[in-house]
């Protein structure tokens, strides 16, 4: 018999049922579930029976198991485990651990238990990660995690929507108010040029300067465009400060309009259209645990350039990517939750280092950038493919069986 | 052997003017402490100062902290708690029946734990409340030797949140004192009369009971209230007012019309009489460290519809109606159940059933959990 799923995602005031008349399809109850954890849940869904539990923890007794009809075959799987006040007690509990390099360090508050993110990880009775880095780190807190990587590469799609109405700005000019223009209007003006395209969300602003002036040195900007997309946080929701968050990262810098940034929450087609035109993806970032846009592009014959540290040390290397050299000393930073002798890991790429790779990537013939593409979608295929998924599934229930 | 001990108990909750809640659970205890041949010698400290016998029965008699307050109104000062244990001569052991101190004082300490609402559900909660149970709570949990929990429920949170040994935890399941005198009056009241038929639901209005479920599923099944009057006993406390709740649920009608009523705070023995002429309970609470509403329920022999979380099936058992307190379609099922049940004046096996489960639990067993576990410890 199959496992069942219970997904939850519910945190502080999300747990009062309100009982709202809406539709409740798992998607829409899931809208505040982190895109590497709906990357989890499609997963599940594709391959076992999946529903939700708005709170798991209240489900302590043989009769709560049979009135929810939580049988012993359930597992309930979180995303959330720092902020999941309970587990399912009883039944096998599974937290998704995909955020443990940057979280801890602000999760811990002196004396409250229900904050203390690696508390909650040691009362599951198995962590999946999706990176052998997150593995690693987990593991030098002592705690046994699986790798066990969503299927990030079967959820491509293909349909595209237009980007005709989804505005974009040049760099430069004052406060990065320039020229307005649609996506779609600036890639037709643009027809012939290579188009590197970027996503970026809030927490890798600090990455937004090097990038853009490693760009702007390099030969790419001459004839090349850097097109990048900012979100201001994981559930893809913008802000109005956007405009002076990037102002204040890019303030004073030269004017260039091969520059273009937008900062539009995107659907799923128009992320599909956003990649489809564009002839580069670049990732600069200086720590992930999974890097879900990265694995997507590859999938897609991409050529990429990326740093290969961290969770980009499973699939990147200098046959798939150009792989952007990085300073390896981490950043002090302190992690309070993992003890005040701990550091989190951060390897932050350099202005020049960028700049090699953007001239690098320009030298690169079509074939050449096709057959980097063609092996960097096949490796991820397979390591990010539903057979993967599914077979590390089995050997988990196996597991516990 | 016990002897030689001397039990410093905690009752700080007396302090209360109106005893209930917590309160009720420390009248009861010290009543048995006051009334009980012990092995201990036993005395009596308030917020950590010794307070003599006799006011402490003042309490007990009057059922009120009245006496206490007068007593720290005094200008004598007290003396601490601990001073009077460094100064006896034998082993010294304690029992907090609420908070207690963040270090300990003597030989051998334990604490009685009611839930650790403001962990598992702080959304429930003000901050300030939060704020107040967890500073320090750490400290406190492991400064015991043993602690005393209401329910398995609330021992699974102790393990979970402090890893606190289960070999160093013992359940006393609470009792329930139901006022018989007061059922045989409301009997006589009604007389041969026939009540218009309610349901009535029990608790503070605030997030964590959940009367939102019940309301969408009255906004949902209008014809009940053609039937039946549902009665909400219990004061606002914090969240949406009832008013409020009621408006967002579109059924101000009923409100109008008498078939939804509010009644606020109630005494005691008022709600022993509004629960003994009751169709059923209904409890859709979200979180509980025990639910004496519903033992109260199970005494009378009211048939219960009730949430199926954390410690109420614990207390309710096998006879309860359960649901699922996130579904108003659980729900829907559990009142069809008890609907169907009195349409075919089928509800006598149950409300039996009921009231010999609540006789399994009592005060008188919870103390003897307690006592004889400390006599162990100490011999």
């Amino acid at each position: 018999m199959p496992n069942l799923y219970r997904f939850s995602y519910a945190i502080g005031k999300q747990r009062i049922p309100m009982f709202a008349k809406s539709d409740n399809h798992i998607q829409r109850e899931c809208r505040f579930v982190r895109h590497s954890s709906k990357l989890y849940l499609k997963g599940l869904l594709a391959i076992r029976e999946v529903g939700v539990l708005t709170a798991p923890d209240i489900y302590q007794h043989e009769i709560a198991y049979q009135t929810a009809a939580l049988s012993e075959r359930v597992v309930h799987v979180t995303d959330k485990p720092s902020h999941l006040l309970r587990p399912l007690f009883g039944r096998t509990n599974v937290a998704i651990a995909v955020r443990e390099t940057a979280k801890c360090g602000s999760q811990n508050i002196e004396g409250d238990p229900r904050a203390n993110h690696l508390h909650m990880l040691r009362r599951m009775d198995d962590v999946w990660c999706g990176s052998s880095f997150t593995q690693g780190i987990l593991a030098a807190a002592g705690i046994s995690a699986r790798f066990l990587p969503p299927p990030v590469a079967h959820f491509i799609e293909y349909q595209e929507d237009t980007l005709s109405n989804i505005p974009c700005h040049r760099l430069g000019f004052e406060s990065c108010n320039s020229k307005l223009l649609d996506v779609e209007g600036f890639f037709e003006s643009s027809v012939g040029a290579t188009v590197f395209l970027t996503m970026m969300s809030a927490r890798d602003i600090g990455g937004l300067r090097p990038l853009v002036s490693g760009f702007i040195a390099s030969g790419a900007a001459k004839h090349s465009f850097l097109l990048i997309k900012y979100h201001d946080n994981d559930d893809g929701r913008s802000s109005a400060s956007i405009n002076e968050r990037v102002a204040a990262q890019l303030g004073g810098m030269a004017k260039c309009e091969q520059v273009v940034w937008c900062d539009v929450d995107l659907t799923d087609r128009q992320l599909n259209r956003l990649y489809g035109l564009s002839t580069f993806f670049v990732s600069s970032s200086s720590a992930q645990e999974l890097n879900a846009p990265l694995i997507e592009a590859m999938a897609r014959g991409m050529p990429v350039m990326s740093p290969d540290h961290t969770a980009m040390a499973d699939y990147i290397s200098d046959e798939r990517s150009i792989v952007v050299a990085t300073d390896r000393r981490s950043r002090a930073v302190v992690d309070n939750v993992q003890g005040s002798e701990r550091k989190a890991t951060r390897y932050p790429a350099t202005r020049a280092a960028l700049r090699t790779a953007f001239d690098q990537a320009v030298s690169l013939g079509d074939l050449d950038r096709s057959q980097m593409g063609a092996r960097g979608a096949a490796l991820v295929k397979t390591m990010y493919g539903l057979d993967a998924f599914e077979r590390a599934i089995t050997e988990f229930e196996g597991s516990i069986a | 052997m016990t002897g030689n001990w001397l039990l410093i108990v905690d009752v700080t909750p007396l302090w209360e003017l109106h005893f209930s809640g917590i309160s009720n659970v420390v009248y009861e205890l010290t009543r048995r402490l006051r009334s009980e041949i012990s092995t201990f010698e036993i005395h009596f400290s308030v917020f950590q100062k010794m307070v003599e016998t006799d006011v402490v029965d003042r309490c007990i008699l009057e059922r009120s902290g009245r006496a206490l307050r007068e007593l720290f109104n005094d200008a004598s000062p007290l003396i601490s708690a601990s001073e009077f244990g460094r100064n006896r001569a034998g082993q010294v052991a304690a029992l907090y029946l609420h908070t207690r101190p963040e270090t300990r004082s003597f030989d051998f300490e334990a604490q009685l734990y009611y839930d650790f609402s403001f962990l598992s559900v702080p959304e429930s909660l003000s901050e300030e409340i939060i704020k107040y149970h967890l500073d320090g709570v750490s400290s406190q949990v492991h400064c015991n030797d043993i602690i005393f929990t209401i329910s398995q429920s609330t021992s699974n949170d102790l393990w979970f949140y402090f890893d606190y040994p289960a070999n160093k935890t013992e359940i006393a399941l609470l009792g329930c004192q139901v006022s018989t005198q007061e059922c045989v009056s409301f009997s006589r009241r009604v007389g041969e009369r026939s009540i218009e038929p309610y349901f009535i639901c029990i608790g503070t209005i605030e997030p964590r009971k959940n009367i939102r479920l019940i309301l969408a599923w009255l906004a949902e099944n209008p014809w009940v209230l053609g039937e039946f009057r549902f009665l909400f006993v219990g004061q606002n406390g914090w969240g949406e007012s009832f008013d409020e709740l009621i408006a967002e649920a579109d059924l101000e009608f009923a409100v109008r019309a008498g078939r939804i009523v509010h009644t606020g705070y109630v005494t005691e023995a008022q709600k022993t009489a509004l629960l003994l002429g009751a169709q059923g309970l209904i409890y859709a609470s979200l979180f509980e460290g025990f639910g004496l509403p519903v033992l109260e329920a199970m005494a009378l022999g009211v048939p219960i519809a009730a949430s199926c979380s954390t410690s109420i099936p614990e207390v309710l058992g096998p006879d309860g109606v359960y649901f699922d307190p996130y579904s108003v379609a659980s729900f829907d099922g559990a009142m069809q159940t008890l609907l169907a049940e009195r349409e075919k004046s089928d509800t006598g096996g149950r409300r039996r059933k009921l009231a010999n489960r609540a006789r399994t639990f009592s005060y008188d067993k919870c103390y003897a959990v307690i006592m004889s576990r400390l006599a162990a410890e100490a011999s």
